[in-house]
């Protein structure tokens, strides 16, 4: 065997294996912090936004509608 | 493994689907920790907090940008490289000392009949450059190619292949007994 495969050898022998357990003590971890906000999802202040531009939106709709009415049964 | 479709089912709330992710990069991880001449123990601190932080910062990875192992390793990494440097100055101030266990010396849960040459190359990695050290470990994970242990590394290809082949030689030199 020369020395460059007998040092790949050391090199790979060097590596250690994971605990049985690892993956529950990792997830026992992460259950301790709240889940991430992805990337693809909006931000949570985004949806107020929307509801109140909704809102605001009907509200504007509402008036001129009455508005339009009024207007119309003076002209009547 | 489909990561973009691991990253949608958390998104949607499964957290268990990051178990998924722990259980197809804890070896790779643990042997890219072994290999930078880590203790078992050391080794096992790094790579909790390397997916406990990679979960906090999911948002932080861009899919676009780097591939979901290069953005892990690269966590794994900076918290290695800040483990190696505590432990140097760990070794510095109780020089002279028989206390002050460092990242190098063997904790209480390494193997007790551990190898003689495992030993010697610990030792012999610890005489390496970091650079070249974090380049000799990344070089063995199979899932990186040289273009991302370069972009880790924050260095082009050719200078990673010069550290891979310092790093060889320089181990070649130190172990001469041992692998002759």
């Amino acid at each position: 065997m020369n020395l460059d495969s007998r040092l790949e050898e050391l090199l790979v022998a060097q590596a250690f294996e994971p605990p049985p357990d690892f993956v529950e003590r990792v997830m026992r971890d992460v259950a301790l912090h709240p889940k991430p906000r992805m990337r693809a999802e909006p931000p949570a202040w985004l949806s107020w936004v929307a509801a109140i531009a909704a809102v605001a939106f009907g509200i504007g709709q509402l008036v001129t509608f009455m508005f339009t009415a009024w207007i119309t049964a003076g002209v009547e | 493994m489909d990561i973009d479709c691991i990253l949608a089912r958390i998104a949607g709330g499964d957290r268990n689907a990051f178990a998924e992710i722990v259980a197809v990069y804890q070896r790779p991880l643990y042997a890219f920790l072994g290999r930078l001449g880590l203790t078992r123990d050391a080794a096992t601190d790094i790579a909790q907090e390397t997916f406990v932080r990679a979960w906090r910062n999911l948002d932080q990875y861009i899919p676009e940008r780097a591939a979901f192992s290069t953005w892990l390793f690269s966590i794994a990494r900076n918290l290695a490289l800040s483990e190696l440097a505590r432990s140097a100055r760990a070794r510095e101030r109780s020089e002279g000392t028989l206390t002050g266990q460092t990242a190098f010396e063997h904790g209480p849960h390494d193997d007790l009949a551990a190898d003689q040459s495992t030993r010697k190359l610990r030792a012999a990695l610890e005489r390496l450059e970091l650079t070249e050290r974090t380049a000799l470990a990344l070089f063995y994970v199979r899932d990186l190619s040289l273009a991302e242990i370069a972009g880790l590394e924050g260095a082009t290809v050719g200078a990673v292949k010069v550290r891979l082949h310092r790093a060889r030689s320089k181990l070649r030199e130190l172990l001469e007994d041992e692998l002759g």
